[in-house]
C-alpha cells in the first residue's frame, strides 16, 4: 500500500479501481466462456501500484524460467501498456485446457500463441473497455502482441509510449481462473500523468456516486 | 511515414496520385482487407477479399457486413467491430477457438484457415471507421502441424534409440570438444552402469571418465588410441582393463573415431565393449589347447612341444635328458571288465600319481590311449630309471575305487643320443623299451640300452 499512499490515493479510490477491475475481469471470463463453451470463472484477489522496478523483480523471482506475455498499448486520455503474464508453463497450460488440444507442449507455435494472444485480447479489452465506460475515458487500444522473455525487456520493449527515464507505475491485477493452478497478472503499466489521471477521474466517479 | 508523406503534399495531383498509390498497395496486398466507414457499411473491399469471399467490390460497396454474409457473422466478431467502432478497442479472434468468423474459402474451395484482426481507424471529422484484416494462415498452420509431427516422430524415434542404446551390451559415449579444447559429454548410454558399476551422473559430468578409471599399465596405450583417432578421423580401437570402485578389473574394448559437426567442433565417438567373459574364455581356451581333458595333464600336442624344446635346450648345453614312456597293464581288460568310466578313472588317478612323485621341471603328459610320457630335463638314464622305479612302484601299491582294484605300469626309458635328430628319435626308442618290459612280463622298467 505504501506506493498508493506515496501518491496519495485514498482507501475508496483503491477501492474503487478494484470493483472497476473486478467488473472487467468478470466480463472477460464471460466472453472466454462464450469462446470455450465452458463456464470460467475469473476472480482477482489482490490489486497493488507497485513501482517498475519492484514489478520487474518479483516477477523474475517467481517465475525464474521466463514468462509468457500478452501486451497491448493504449493511448489517449491514459496512455500505456497492458500486459498479462502467465509463467511459460502455465500459459500452455491455459492454451491446452482452452483448446482442449493435448499436443501444446511449453514449445507453443504461432498459431497457439495466437491463441494465448486472444485470450489475453479478450481479458485486457475487458478490464481497458470496463474502465473507459465507467470513467468516461477515451482510448485506442493496439492489436495484442505475444513475446516471452523477462519482464523488464518484454515490459519496455519496442517503447515509444512508456519511457524509462519517468516513474512508470504498474496497477497488478493478480488473478485466478478456475482451472487449477493458473493464476497470473494483468499488469497496466501508466505513465505517472497517466496514474494522476486515472486518480481524478475515479475521484469524479466516486463523487457521483457517494 | 505515410503521414510525413501526407504532410508533404503540395497540389491536388499529388494527392491523388498519392491515393492512387496507398489504394493499389490495399489492393496488391496479401491480406483480405476490409475497411467499414462510421456507419458500419463496406468503404473498402480489396482484391484478397473478392476472392476469399466471392462478393465482388461493386456487390460489397456500401453495404452492411450483416448482409452480405446473411446474418452468418459470429457473435464475438460483430461484437469486436461494435467495441472498436464505439470504444477504439483492436481485437483478435484465430480461428483455433472460433472456425468460422465469416464464411470464406481459399483458391481450392476449401474452407479458409484465418486470423481476423479488427482495428479502430480513426478518419478526420468523420468518426470512427474500422479496418479488419484477414490473415491467411492456412500455410502457416499445415507447416506447424508438419513440424509437430516431425517432433513427435523425432522424440518417438530418439526414445526408440534411448532404450536401445540403454539396454546394449555396450556403451556409447559422445564428446563435443569446442574450439577452446573445453570437453563436454553430448551422449551416454545408460550401460555404463550395468557394465562397468560407473555412476551415469558422475560419468555424464566427466567427459574423460573412462581414462580415469584405466589401469597404469595400460593408459598409454588408450591415451595412444585417442589422439590417433582424433589426428586422423579415422577408427582406433584398444583393448584395456579398468579398475572400477569395487576393485574388481574388467576388460574394456574400446573404439574411438573422431568428426567434426557442422558447427566445426570435433566430436569424439566411443563405443565400449566389456569384453571380460571373452578374455576369461580366451585364457580358458588356451589351457583347453595345452590340456588333456580327461587327466588334467599336458596333451600329446603340448606335451611333445615341450619335450622338444627341452630337447633343443639338451642339446645345446650338452645335458642329459631321459624319456619315459608309460604304459598301464592290461587296460583292455580294466575297460572291458569294470567299464569306461572306470577306465577313465583309472588313467586320471594314475596321472595324479605320477605328477605327485615329479619334480616341478619335469614334463609329464598324455601320449594317447593308456600311453604316458615323462620327459626329464638333466637326467642320465640310469637316474631315469630309479625314477621310473619309483613310480612303477607307488602304481602298484596305489588302490583304485570302493573294491580296492589295483593296477601296474610298464615303463621304457631312453636317453637322448647325439645321434637323435628330433625328440621323436628318443621317444622312439622308449617305446621300443616299453615294448621290451611288456614282453617280458609287465610290471617292470626296461631300458633302451638292456635291449640287445
Amino acid at each position: 500500500m505504501n506506493e498508493f499512499s506515496r501518491l496519495s490515493w485514498s482507501k475508496d479510490q483503491v477501492d474503487a479501481l478494484t470493483e472497476i477491475m473486478n467488473i472487467g475481469i468478470s466480463v472477460a471470463a464471460k466472453s472466454l466462456s462464450d469462446m470455450v463453451d465452458e463456464e470460467v470463472f475469473l476472480t482477482i484477489p489482490e490489486i497493488r501500484l507497485v513501482s517498475r522496478c519492484n514489478i520487474s523483480e518479483e516477477l523474475l523471482s517467481q517465475n525464474p524460467e521466463g514468462m509468457s506475455f500478452v501486451f497491448q498499448d493504449f493511448c489517449g486520455s491514459v496512455s500505456g501498456r497492458s500486459a498479462l503474464i502467465f509463467p511459460i508453463r502455465k500459459s500452455s497450460n491455459l492454451v491446452k485446457i482452452l483448446l482442449k488440444d493435448v499436443m501444446v507442449d511449453e514449445e507453443m507455435t504461432e498459431m497457439e500463441q495466437e491463441a494465448l494472444s486472444e485470450v489475453g485480447n479478450v481479458i485486457l479489452n475487458a478490464c481497458i473497455a470496463t474502465i473507459a465506460d465507467i470513467l468516461h475515458l477515451r482510448m485506442e487500444v493496439e492489436i495484442p502482441h505475444y513475446i516471452r522473455g523477462d519482464a523488464v525487456n518484454v515490459l519496455l520493449a519496442g517503447d515509444d509510449i512508456l519511457d524509462h527515464s519517468r516513474a512508470n507505475l504498474f496497477c497488478a491485477v493478480n488473478f485466478k481462473t478456475h482451472i487449477s493452478e493458473i493464476d497470473g497478472y494483468a499488469l497496466f503499466l501508466l505513465e505517472l500523468p497517466s496514474v494522476k489521471k486515472l486518480r481524478t477521474s475515479l475521484e469524479q466517479y466516486l463523487q457521483k456516486i457517494i | 511515414m505515410i503521414m510525413k508523406l501526407m504532410a508533404q503534399k503540395n497540389t491536388a495531383t499529388e494527392e491523388n496520385s498519392f491515393s492512387a498509390i496507398l489504394h493499389t498497395i490495399f489492393e496488391k496486398t496479401e491480406i483480405g482487407g476490409i475497411v467499414l466507414n462510421s456507419d458500419r457499411r463496406v468503404a473498402i473491399w480489396n482484391q484478397k477479399m473478392v476472392s476469399y469471399s466471392g462478393i465482388s467490390r461493386e456487390d460489397a460497396y456500401g453495404e452492411a457486413l450483416d448482409t452480405l454474409f446473411e446474418n452468418t457473422l459470429l457473435a464475438r466478431f460483430t461484437k469486436a467491430i461494435d467495441q472498436a467502432m464505439r470504444k477504439g478497442m483492436s481485437s483478435v479472434l484465430t480461428h483455433k477457438f472460433h472456425g468460422l468468423v465469416m464464411p470464406l474459402f481459399n483458391l481450392n474451395g476449401g474452407q479458409l484457415l484465418y486470423t481476423v484482426y479488427v482495428k479502430p481507424l480513426n478518419v478526420d471529422n468523420s468518426g470512427r471507421w474500422c479496418l479488419i484484416e484477414i490473415h491467411d494462415v492456412t500455410n502457416v498452420e499445415e507447416r506447424e502441424a508438419r513440424l509437430r509431427d516431425i517432433t513427435l516422430e523425432r522424440r518417438e524415434s530418439e526414445t526408440r534409440l534411448r532404450l536401445l542404446t540403454d539396454n546394449l551390451p555396450a556403451v556409447i559415449h559422445q564428446v563435443t570438444i569446442s574450439d577452446d579444447g573445453e570437453k563436454e559429454a553430448s551422449f551416454l548410454s545408460r550401460g555404463v552402469e550395468q557394465l562397468f558399476s560407473i555412476d551415469y551422473d558422475f560419468a555424464c559430468q566427466e567427459p574423460d571418465f573412462l581414462r580415469s578409471y584405466v589401469v597404469a599399465h595400460d593408459i598409454d596405450r588408450f591415451d595412444e588410441a585417442v589422439s590417433e583417432a582424433m589426428g586422423r578421423c579415422e577408427e582406433r580401437d584398444v583393448v584395456v582393463r579398468i579398475a572400477v570402485h569395487n576393485r574388481s578389473t574388467k576388460w574394456v574394448h574400446a573404439f574411438f573415431r573422431a568428426r567434426e559437426n557442422h558447427l566445426g567442433q570435433t566430436i569424439l565417438e566411443g563405443l565400449y565393449l566389456d569384453v571380460t567373459a571373452e578374455k576369461i574364455s580366451e585364457g580358458e581356451l588356451r589351457r583347453h589347447a595345452t590340456v588333456d581333458s580327461l587327466t588334467g595333464i599336458y596333451n600329446r600336442r603340448y606335451l611333445l612341444e615341450l619335450s622338444e624344446r627341452e630337447f633343443k635346450v639338451a642339446c645345446r648345453y650338452a645335458s642329459p635328458l631321459s624319456i619315459l614312456v608309460i604304459d598301464v597293464d592290461h587296460f583292455k581288460a580294466v575297460n572291458d571288465t569294470h567299464g569306461h568310466d572306470k577306465g577313465d578313472d583309472v588313467l586320471a588317478i594314475v596321472a595324479q600319481t605320477i605328477q605327485s612323485a615329479l619334480r616341478q621341471s619335469d614334463i609329464f603328459g598324455r601320449l594317447g590311449g593308456e600311453e604316458f610320457v615323462v620327459t626329464l630335463p638333466h637326467a642320465s638314464a640310469s637316474a631315469a630309471y630309479t625314477t621310473a622305479e619309483k613310480l612303477r612302484q607307488k602304481i602298484e601299491k596305489t588302490k583304485f575305487g570302493k573294491k580296492g582294484l589295483s593296477v601296474t605300469v610298464s615303463i621304457g626309458v631312453a636317453e637322448i643320443k647325439p645321434s637323435d635328430d628330433t625328440i621323436s628319435a628318443t621317444l622312439k626308442r622308449a617305446d621300443l623299451a616299453v615294448y621290451e618290459a611288456k614282453r617280458v612280463g609287465r610290471n617292470c622298467v626296461v631300458a633302451d640300452y638292456q635291449i640287445s
